[in-house]
């Protein structure tokens, strides 16, 4: 197994697949693993699967705004229709659906094939995946049979949370902008420079990352400093 | 860690249970094909499948230490279930005699399925994951050769012929390993 693919698995570990893997030692960017997960899906169908999973199960702690931003800086075309078909799986059966404004900015793969390597092997197989496709997955032209979500294979919340202590203020946030400001603060290098600098990175407008920053700096969890020869406001979090 | 997380769950299962007599669990899926060493660890996950109990009665004992195990561990409530047992008709005749001792925890007795049985409940489910496990057991002739007669059978024990078809093309488009 490639290098890349354990990594993924570690980091996946980490935050609750149960892949009897180590755990990665480092905190996973939530974000950019979701991007990455998209790219090496083909090559591992229960790498999918326990995605999808952990998605449906703990969605709530994905910083929305800062997925879209990443998808349209840093995605690549052809990945895009494997993100899609995991949220838009993921988000069955929650209302409301839960990554309904991140999948409007991706769309369906141009030409329909099976959606992992292991089904593109012979045009039997591929004639196979075709009849066997669910719905959803004809729709973003990757064709993949009925997903059952693993939750036999999902760590429990407490442990998610003993172990990622980082992932509570996500939970509390639900997802929203709030939850992108940090995320940003904590995994993108120039985020902390100015409030511009930090909107850019988080995918929110400058407005709405000023009025998020005031809730975060009421509750202790985001500094904000200017300096006199400076006159932008340099951010850090507490 | 020489000692996957698996293993450690199911010692701790050994230590937990309290049966009256001794108890032997067979396992089947991924579970069952990492202990065994046929899977690669990382590839695997933490559920474990059981089809079958011995003696039966022995389920609710086993599947409520489980929980008690699962608590202490972080894992699923459900990280051991029997739900695969709906699917009896999928075990290969003459298991019994091929299934591979796993280990040995207090009064708990646990084996897995063989290699060749393994390989063919996986042409039968036929799913993606299924499908990249039987290329990482490289499936030779003699195998083919089993899962065939294999499938012959599995009319008779009321499987539909939608599924043995399916499974049939899955068998037909394995790439054959040669012995090594």
């Amino acid at each position: 197994m490639s290098d890349r693919l354990e990594h993924l698995i570690s980091q996946w570990t980490r935050i609750g697949a149960g892949f009897d893997a180590t755990p990665s030692a480092d905190c996973p960017d939530l974000e950019r693993l979701l991007l990455d997960t998209a790219r090496e899906t083909p090559r591992m169908a229960r790498l999918f699967i326990m995605a999808a999973t952990w998605l449906h199960r703990y969605g709530d702690l994905v910083a929305k705004h800062r997925l879209k931003r990443l998808i349209r800086d840093e995605l690549e075309a052809p990945h895009r229709p494997a993100l899609g078909l995991l949220l838009d799986i993921a988000q069955q059966g929650t209302h409301p659906e839960q990554f309904a404004s991140v999948i409007r900015e991706l769309s369906p793969a141009p030409a329909p094939r099976p959606l992992f390597e292991i089904e593109r092997s012979s045009p039997t197989m591929i004639d196979r995946a075709r009849r066997r496709a669910s719905p959803i997955s004809e729709r973003w032209g990757l064709w993949c049979e009925e997903i059952e979500f693993k939750l036999d294979a999902l760590r429990p919340p407490v442990w998610l949370m003993k172990q990622n202590p980082w992932l509570i203020a996500r939970a509390d946030f639900r997802g929203d902008l709030r939850a992108s400001v940090l995320a940003s603060l904590q995994h993108d290098a120039q985020a902390g420079r100015s409030e511009l600098h930090l909107a850019r990175a988080c995918g929110g407008s400058r407005a709405q990352v000023r009025n998020a920053l005031d809730n975060l700096e009421l509750t202790g969890k985001a500094h904000r400093t200017r300096t006199e020869h400076d006159r932008r406001t340099h951010i850090s979090i507490a | 860690m020489n000692t996957t997380t698996v293993e450690h769950a199911l010692e701790r299962l050994g230590e937990r249970l309290a049966y009256h007599r001794e108890v032997e669990l067979l396992l089947v899926g991924g579970a069952a094909g990492m202990l065994t060493g046929l899977l690669p660890r990382t590839r695997t996950t933490t559920d474990c499948d059981v089809m079958s109990y011995i003696p039966e009665s022995a389920m609710t004992a086993v599947e409520a230490a489980a929980e008690q195990v699962a608590e202490q561990l972080g894992l699923a409530s459900t990280w051991l279930n029997s739900n695969v047992q709906l699917r009896r008709d999928a075990l290969p005749d003459g298991w019994e005699t091929r299934r591979v001792w796993i280990g040995t925890w207090g009064e708990l007795r646990v084996f897995a399925v063989s290699r060749v049985d393994l390989i063919a409940m996986k042409v039968l489910a036929g799913r993606a994951q299924d499908l990249e496990d039987i290329r990482s057991m490289r499936p030779r002739a003699d195998d083919v050769e089993f899962v065939s007669r294999y499938l012959d059978g599995l009319p008779a024990k009321g499987t539909s012929p939608e599924q043995i078809a399916e499974a049939r093309e899955v068998l037909e488009s394995l790439e054959i390993n040669g012995c090594e």
